[in-house]
């Protein structure tokens, strides 16, 4: 029998080689929406427990990777939901300039605050179609939405980060 | 709003926020995995716990019923 059938059928065995396959894959996609590593390794083991549970819905003639990607995506925006995530502003603080770093580091914390700012979905689409540079066509996939639809939020999310980086002072 | 616009936002946006370079996992999951299937599946969920409640509440206010529904089991 196929192994993603036998997935389907609840075979654990089926389900670690799955896991052990699309583990980095998911973690990687993860943590580029959190930022966060351990974070993102507790993210993926609870975005794997999902695609167990609902491994009877799971349709074998399709991608597994896709599947497991849209779970984890949707495990990702909860936790970004939930907890109110932001941005690690310590590990991204990435601007520097050896003329001010005190005034560079005040523009990166802005610019972190203009993102932490945006609804979720909306930051989503800011951190993996702009920070990130993810293509759409995979954004959209693993948001279920459109690719015209990820454009939209794409155009919202920029419109919005201007607007508040304005207020901020930091001309965009 | 002009493409280059939104270029020059992502520049600066990447500037302050750097995407990640290195997505690398390091180490296998999977042990920490089966520990996560063996807590989930012992955790109970919220609805066998408000059964459990509502069976409690019916036998201390109404504990005659015991006996009734016993009668005609």
């Amino acid at each position: 029998m196929d192994l993603l059938e036998r997935f389907t059928r609840g075979d654990l065995d089926a389900f670690e080689i799955l896991f052990r396959q699309f583990q980095a894959e998911v973690y990687g996609w993860i943590l580029r929406i959190v930022r966060n590593k351990a974070t993102a390794k507790d993210l993926t083991l609870e975005a794997f427990w999902r695609v167990y549970k609902a491994r009877a819905r799971f349709d074998p003639t399709r991608p597994f990777g896709a599947w497991a990607r849209r779970i984890a995506t949707n495990v990702a925006l909860d936790h970004l939901k939930t907890e109110r995530a932001v941005v690690d502003l310590q590990e991204n603080m990435a601007i520097t300039n050896d003329k001010d770093p005190a005034l560079q580091a005040e523009i990166a914390e802005g610019i972190q605050r203009a993102v932490n700012d945006l609804p979720e979905k909306l930051k989503i689409v800011a951190i993996l179609g702009l920070i990130e540079e993810r293509p759409y066509a995979e954004i959209a996939e693993s948001l279920g939405i459109s690719e015209a639809g990820v454009k939209t939020r794409v155009f919202r999310a920029v419109r919005k980060l201007r607007k508040r980086l304005t207020e901020l002072g930091i001309e965009p | 709003m002009r493409q280059d616009e939104q270029d020059r936002l992502k520049r600066l946006l990447q500037k302050a926020i750097p995407p990640v370079d290195d997505s690398t996992l390091g180490r296998d999951l999977w042990p920490q995995m089966l520990h996560r299937m063996e807590q989930k599946s012992m955790e109970v969920h919220w609805f066998d716990w408000t059964l459990a409640a509502l069976l409690v509440i019916w036998v201390l206010f109404y504990p005659e019923g015991v006996l009734r529904f016993l009668y005609h089991l």
